[in-house]
């Protein structure tokens, strides 16, 4: 094991590299493994699957999780910031932190996305989303049907 | 949403499967139902979702005036998907129904090897715990809150 404080290197798809220190990197389990496993004299970690628009996000939301001695006020004041990104880009995050086996990111994600939908008005999911309606007026017609009671 | 735009590519209905259950998962199901209409994937995705939540009290208004259809479509939910195991089933609905819809909602969890229930009703009357719950090999979680009616454990020689 390399010691404490060593920078490590991750590189994107898109050959960008963002310098990390190990502490915030290793409690990634994906990294830790990465480290243990393939050689790490260079220190550079390939990341095939994420470019680096998103991982500037990804890094910059594990470095305010990290900080020392950041309140929960703080780390909420900075999702709620954090989570302002179009649909597109909250997917390409939560592919990120898949792939990284980030959990924790993976959740603040999937309940970002649930709060865009929640209470609101079918044609207004639709819109926001860019969800398209592949009923005929008749299947729709019919979905509505099927469960009447929750239409009404 | 200061990025969003009208024109952007539907990529939420691309998500897998499993993403799309977790994000609906904590939705009350009236709410998940409501969704069916959204597109033909949504409506794959919300009757198929293997978790199920509904509160009474957050859905009083919907269900004065049709109590009978939702108490039909709750049984129909747990036995039209028979082959997906439900990971949760919560219902809290305090003496909306009679023990014997809830043993038949109880059974019909258990035969979708239900993982975790979670129960919340009354029924004015001691109930006894039916014995498909003690068998049920996939059940890990099981609460139960009957406001203070007396529970009758099934007799012990079954057991």
């Amino acid at each position: 094991m390399m010691s404490l404080g060593k920078l490590i290197t991750l590189k994107t798809n898109d050959n960008e590299e963002f310098k990390l220190d190990k502490t915030v990197a290793v409690k990634l389990e994906i990294i830790k493994n990465i480290v243990q496993d393939v050689d790490c004299t260079s220190n550079v970690i390939p990341l095939p699957n994420i470019d680096g628009k998103t991982m500037t996000k990804v890094v910059k939301y594990w470095k305010k999780h990290s900080e020392e001695g950041v309140t929960e006020v703080q780390l909420k004041n900075f999702d709620q910031d954090f989570l302002k990104m179009s649909h597109s880009e909250l997917h390409d995050v939560h592919l990120a932190a898949k792939y990284l086996d980030d959990n924790q990111l993976k959740e603040v994600i999937i309940q970002e996305f649930l709060d865009r939908i929640k209470g609101k008005p079918i044609e207004e999911i639709r819109e926001v989303f860019g969800i398209v309606n592949d009923y005929t007026p008749e299947e729709e017609e019919e979905v509505r049907r099927e469960n009447a009671w929750a239409f009404e | 949403m200061e990025t969003s735009t009208k024109n952007e590519i539907d990529r939420i209905s691309s998500l897998p499967v499993d993403i799309l259950y977790n994000i609906l998962s904590n939705l009350c199901i009236c709410d998940v139902i409501h969704m069916t209409i959204l597109s033909k994937r949504w409506k794959y995705i919300c009757t198929t979702i293997p978790y199920f939540c509904f509160d009474s009290n957050y859905c009083n208004s919907l269900l004065s005036s049709n109590f009978e259809e939702f108490g039909e479509f709750m049984y129909t939910f747990l036995i039209s998907q028979k082959t997906i195991n439900l990971v949760r089933y919560i219902l809290s609905c305090s003496n909306m129904f009679e023990s014997t819809d809830i043993l038949r909602l109880i059974h019909a969890t258990t035969r979708r090897n239900v993982q975790q229930l979670v129960l919340w009703f009354s029924t004015r009357e001691p109930f006894e715990l039916p014995h498909c719950l003690v068998t049920c090999e996939s059940l890990q979680i099981l609460k139960l809150n009957l406001c203070n009616d007396v529970l009758k454990l099934p007799n012990q020689h079954a057991i």
